[in-house]
């Protein structure tokens, strides 16, 4: 039902305590996709009227109790699941993400059951908040996730990361091998060259299955701890990383109209776009 | 031989954490009635390299003395007890989350050893300690600590994500 041409429109949601929602409705307006911020607190019959969801990034209720999971309680993520159940596109970045899996709708595989937590991150000799850029190869099959349905198989993006709570885990003992089987297993954290690795290097939380981004059975609710909005232009790619678009970047150093192209995460908002009818 | 004890910390300023989980519980997940109160601490257990139990208590309150991030005296209180002790504070039902990977216990252990000389700390644990007041009429306290702590879906369970953590009902 369009209300307002809402339907064509994303909102980003903001919670408390959220602090990425301008620039990711900078990501999505740069992406072409018209994308209003939301609050907490509006009415959850109003947001029903939106195409799609982002849950940005953030520290929503600062983290209290356990990252996301004061706000997975909130009375509007009920039209985020049900949204959800409509075949609404959903993104939820870094703290989104953390939301999400704490709402049940990622995985998703018994449905609205919290089946994975984001742990603290983990690796030898150290601990804490991690803010860098690391690579993720796109491993799901062609179109099984709708958010990532423009990315090519294989696909290695560099995007940066930046939490301390970001280690997909779980205490079932076959999820991991059920997520494969169903290819939710979205992307994967890897090297410059694609190689994934559980390496402190390569994968940098101690992710089970060296997992960055999981979507739900039906394939248009992705949960992802990097930030594509961080990655969304050209200008935000470090020039120093060994990847084709740092070299990129080089490139269009001192040309200010270069480096408002496009980055390697817009290609995750674009895929909100709605064909025009 | 060695001997355990537990430091308990609480907030003596108001515990925001506490505020927003109860209000969560009572307003968005239905325990409106059933809830009296919850509140939260944070959990050390030591495990000191002394049969002396007196020695013991001694140390670990040596060591909450000189390290501000177990316990600020601006904005804490705490106490030294066995483990499991019943304290005197209020009433309900102790709730004890631990992550299963105690990454924050780890950390301070090598802090302590490093910066306070505490080669007599054999190992070292954290959590956090919910008390959970049942409200008036509850009739079985014990099964609304549990039912909160385990979380399960989002409608049910909030304290520990046993995915990640573990729960226990404590003394």
């Amino acid at each position: 039902m369009s209300r307002d041409g809402l339907d064509r429109r994303v909102a980003v949601l903001g919670f408390p305590g959220s602090n990425c929602e301008v620039e990711t409705q900078r990501a999505l307006l740069a992406a072409g996709v018209k994308a209003d911020i939301v609050r907490w607190n509006e009415s959850p019959d109003r947001l029903s009227h939106y195409g799609g969801f982002v849950l940005p990034g953030g520290f929503s209720y600062q983290d209290r109790v356990r990252a996301g999971a004061l706000a997975a309680k909130e009375t509007i993520v009920e039209a985020v699941t049900a949204g959800a159940e409509e075949g609404k596109p959903i993104l939820g970045i870094c703290n989104g993400c953390q939301i999400l899996v704490e709402a049940g709708l990622v995985p998703g595989i018994r449905e609205g059951d919290v089946e994975m937590a984001l742990a603290p991150n983990h690796r030898p000799g150290g601990a804490g908040y991690y803010c860098r850029w690391v690579f993720l190869k796109h491993v799901a099959s062609p179109g099984r996730c709708l958010l990532t349905r423009l990315l090519g198989q294989s696909e290695v993006l560099p995007i940066p990361i930046a939490h301390a709570e970001g280690r997909f885990v779980t205490s079932s003992n076959d999820l991991v091998a059920t997520l494969r089987e169903n290819d939710q297993v979205v992307l994967r954290y890897c090297d410059a060259h694609g190689r994934v690795s559980s390496s402190p290097d390569v994968n940098p939380n101690g992710s089970v299955d060296d997992i960055a981004g999981l979507c739900n059975p039906r394939g248009n609710v992705l949960a992802l701890m990097p930030h594509p909005e961080r990655a969304a232009w050209l200008r935000q790619v470090p020039e120093g990383m060994e990847t084709l678009w740092a070299t990129d970047r080089s490139g269009a150093a001192g040309r200010g109209q270069d480096l408002e192209n496009e980055g390697p995460g817009r290609r995750l908002f674009e895929a909100f776009g709605w064909e025009q009818g | 031989m060695s001997t355990k004890i537990a430091l308990v910390v609480r907030l003596k300023v108001p515990d925001t954490t506490a505020l927003s989980a109860e209000d969560v519980l009572r307003r968005k997940m239905g325990y409106g009635d059933r809830l009296g109160r919850l509140r939260r601490e944070d959990w050390w257990l030591f495990e000191v390299d002394t049969g002396d139990g007196a020695r013991a208590r001694a140390r670990v309150g040596e060591w909450a003395r000189r390290c501000t991030s177990l316990v600020n005296p601006n904005k804490h209180r705490a106490r030294v007890e066995l483990p499991r002790e019943k304290s005197g504070s209020g009433s309900g039902v102790r709730v004890l989350v631990r992550d299963r990977d105690d990454v924050r216990a780890r950390s301070m252990l090598a802090f302590l050893r490093y910066s306070l000389g505490a080669s007599d700390l054999l190992s070292l644990r954290s959590g956090t300690l919910w008390t959970v007041e049942p409200g008036a009429g509850e009739k079985d306290p014990r099964s609304l600590a549990e039912g909160i702590a385990a979380t399960r879906s989002r409608r049910r369970g909030l304290l520990a994500n046993p995915h990640a953590q573990t729960f226990e009902i404590y003394g």
